[in-house]
């Protein structure tokens, strides 16, 4: 392990890998800002650019960028009131009133110290559990991670929302039809129709590019909702003082501790992620607050601000690892790192530990190593970070559109894709009317090869019957939670119905 | 409300009829006849994700409506600003179509300048300016730093000539 860690911690030292990391966060932070681009197009947009890279290299861009969006989501949260990730959304709740009452210096100021604090106890964790899980998940067979992928599929619907569980399930399907697209194992064809450019099957970068770049921009013309950035051009103006007094820290330490254990762990889960860990910290601060705290909230209270900055940045670190140790993406930024992987030839897993240690520990160290260039470099760079927003949407919206096919285009050369890309993108924007969800879609994209692999192992082992499911203590273990976490939502709505009617 | 038009039961309604046609192409898949009875064929995914499907959209169909959580389209939709919209897509579809006859250079122009209009900006000295200008530093960046290829394309070929 130690040789490893020494390996890791060369390849991030090295000057170029810092100079990377250093980008990643700066172009991230730039690209997370920008409505309409999330961390998953930000990655996404990296992938052409990485293609001559090595591994660690492109894997260390990655990262910084990954971190780089999360804190650019939080900015344009907390001074325009338009989150550009979901995982800010909690964010907004006070970090805009703050804005508003003349204090937006101290809302950034106050975030990047929060995911700094929330990053560098997830990193701990992450730095400690990984090694272990990935000794453990090297015993893993077929069967054990069908049942895994099963759990990952359904945890992202389980955890969708009220309302949402059986859409989420749909949406899954789908990705996992879309998955099914090109030529199988086997080397026949399906669903091709006859179209050359089916062969290969549908891009991961086309179908994430077109539900989250196109499909978002494309919202926000029809929704047009520009309102926001034209009335809030004085608050950017005035970013005031970024210093918070000892009394404000001392009250929001607690916050940060507790909300970065939560985040950590939640993000873990497949499916849960950055913005359930926000709202969940958000909550559970709200909960622990006195009731004279209790209604400043919302109305730009610092624990408030803290709670979900500090939750969703420790998540954005958990995420990482179902995908470090057992080859599953846990959410949909997680995917596109894992397609990018894929691409270099390396297959995340508990392979990934033996064989690559030096991806696998530099893209940990690089990850902690991003988190603290956040720190530094945005701190002082708020002010002019923030210039960025002042770019008019009528602007913007075309460029967006503009990069996300350009990037694309880049990785496949071929103009077809940007055909396919254009039309899925507006189904994408059909199905966000419906008020389905799109990141179950991916994940469903994602994993569905991989889920047809191990069944179609786990099925040649034993000879087609389905007693591999409960042949091993693993398998039967993973398939019961998997079972919980779906059915749970569903027995808890009953039980809540039931106690309101006993209560009336 | 009105069954057909609410939102979340469309969005079933119509995942159903794919699911349904998903399950018919998956019979047109051939199977491999080099191994005789095989436990997992190509068609076997394929097959249980549309069964599976099926039911989901029949039980999301069927189910109760939760007038808490769902609207109808018409809500759903009311204000929407279709013309930009649907002019952008349009645009991206003739970006598409355009890009190996015009190239990086003058494509990306177009469907800059273009969508800026679109998107009812008027000053257009100042949209050409910032069109050329995207265009110049990406054509930069991709083809001088980052060493990768961009196509001229054929109009180019056509006038100055070589492949």
């Amino acid at each position: 392990m130690f040789d490893g860690i020494y390996q890791g911690l060369s390849t991030a030292f090295l000057p170029i890998n810092l100079l990377l990391v250093f980008i990643g966060c700066f172009a991230g932070t730039f690209i997370g800002m920008l409505p309409g681009l999330g961390p998953v197009s930000a990655i996404a947009l990296m992938i052409p650019i990485t293609y001559s890279f090595d591994p660690a290299s492109g894997m260390i861009l990655m990262a910084g960028v990954y971190y780089g969006a999360v804190f650019g989501g939080s900015t344009s949260a907390i001074l325009i009131n338009a989150p550009g990730v979901s995982g800010a959304v909690a964010t907004a709740f006070d970090g805009y009133p703050l804005a508003q009452n003349g204090q937006a210096g101290k809302a950034l100021a106050l975030a990047a110290y929060a995911s700094f604090s929330g990053g560098t106890i997830g990193a701990i964790f992450l730095f400690l559990l990984v090694p272990i899980l990935a000794k453990i998940s090297l015993a893993f067979q077929s069967a054990d991670y069908f049942a895994l992928m099963l759990f990952g599929l359904t945890a992202v619907s389980a955890f969708a929302g009220k309302g949402q569980v059986l859409k989420a399930i749909l949406m899954t399907l789908l990705g996992l039809m879309l998955a099914t697209v090109g030529e199988d194992p086997s080397g026949i064809q399906r669903f091709t129709f006859g179209i050359p450019d089916l062969y290969d099957g549908i891009s991961f970068l086309l179908l994430s590019m077109a539900t989250f770049a196109i499909a978002e921009a494309l919202i926000v013309v029809l929704k047009n909702d520009d309102s926001d950035l034209n009335s809030d051009a004085a608050t950017k103006n005035t970013i005031g003082s970024l210093k918070l007094s000892k009394q404000e820290v001392k009250n929001i330490a607690p916050a940060v501790g507790r909300s970065s254990i939560l985040g950590f762990f939640i993000g873990v889960l497949p499916g849960a992620g950055a913005t359930i860990a926000s709202f969940l910290a958000y909550g559970m601060e709200r909960n622990f607050a006195s009731i004279k705290e209790k209604l400043l909230f919302g109305k730009g209270s610092l624990r408030g601000l803290a709670a979900p900055e500090t939750a969703n940045n420790a998540a954005s670190t958990g995420s990482f690892v179902p995908l470090l140790t057992l080859g599953i993406p846990g959410s949909a930024t997680t995917a596109v790192m894992l397609a990018a992987l894929l691409s270099y030839g390396v297959q995340p897993g508990p392979r990934l530990y033996v064989d690559y240690p030096e991806v696998f520990w530099s893209v940990i160290i690089s990850m902690y190593l991003g988190n603290i260039i956040l720190l530094v470099m945005n701190l002082p760079l708020i002010p002019y970070i923030s210039k960025l927003l002042d770019i008019p949407r009528q602007f913007l919206t075309p460029i967006i559109l503009f990069l996300s096919l350009i990037g694309v285009y880049l990785v496949s050369f071929n103009t077809v894709d940007l055909i396919m890309m254009v039309a899925f993108g507006v189904i994408a924007v059909v199905i966000r009317i419906l008020n389905y969800p799109l990141a179950p879609l991916l994940l469903g994209f994602i994993l569905g090869g991989m889920l047809e692999d191990n069944l179609r192992r786990a099925l040649l082992i034993s000879d087609g019957s389905i007693d591999f499911l409960w042949q091993r203590p693993i398998t039967i273990t993973i398939l019961t939670i998997t079972l919980i976490t779906l059915v749970s939502p569903y027995i808890l709505s009953i039980l809540k119905k039931k106690h309101v009617a006993d209560d009336n | 409300m009105n069954f057909i038009n609410n939102k979340d039961k469309v969005g079933s309604g119509l995942f159903l009829l794919f699911s349904l046609a998903y399950l018919n192409a998956s019979f047109d898949i051939p199977l491999n006849k080099i191994f005789g009875d095989e436990v997992f064929t190509a068609r076997t995914l394929p097959v249980g994700l549309s069964i599976i499907s099926i039911v989901c959209c029949l039980i999301h169909l069927l189910s109760p409506t939760h007038n808490e959580t769902e609207e109808s389209i018409k809500d759903a939709v009311k204000g929407f600003h279709w013309k930009p919209c649907i002019s952008l897509i349009g645009l991206m579809f003739v970006y598409g179509l355009t890009f190996q006859f015009f190239g990086f250079v003058l494509a990306t122009f177009f469907f800059l300048l273009a969508g800026f209009s679109i998107m009812r900006e008027k000053r257009y000295v100042l949209s050409s300016v910032i069109s050329a200008g995207i265009v110049f530093l990406m054509w930069f960046f991709l083809t001088q730093i980052f060493d990768i290829y961009l196509d001229a394309g054929s109009l180019y070929r056509i006038i100055v000539g070589g492949d």
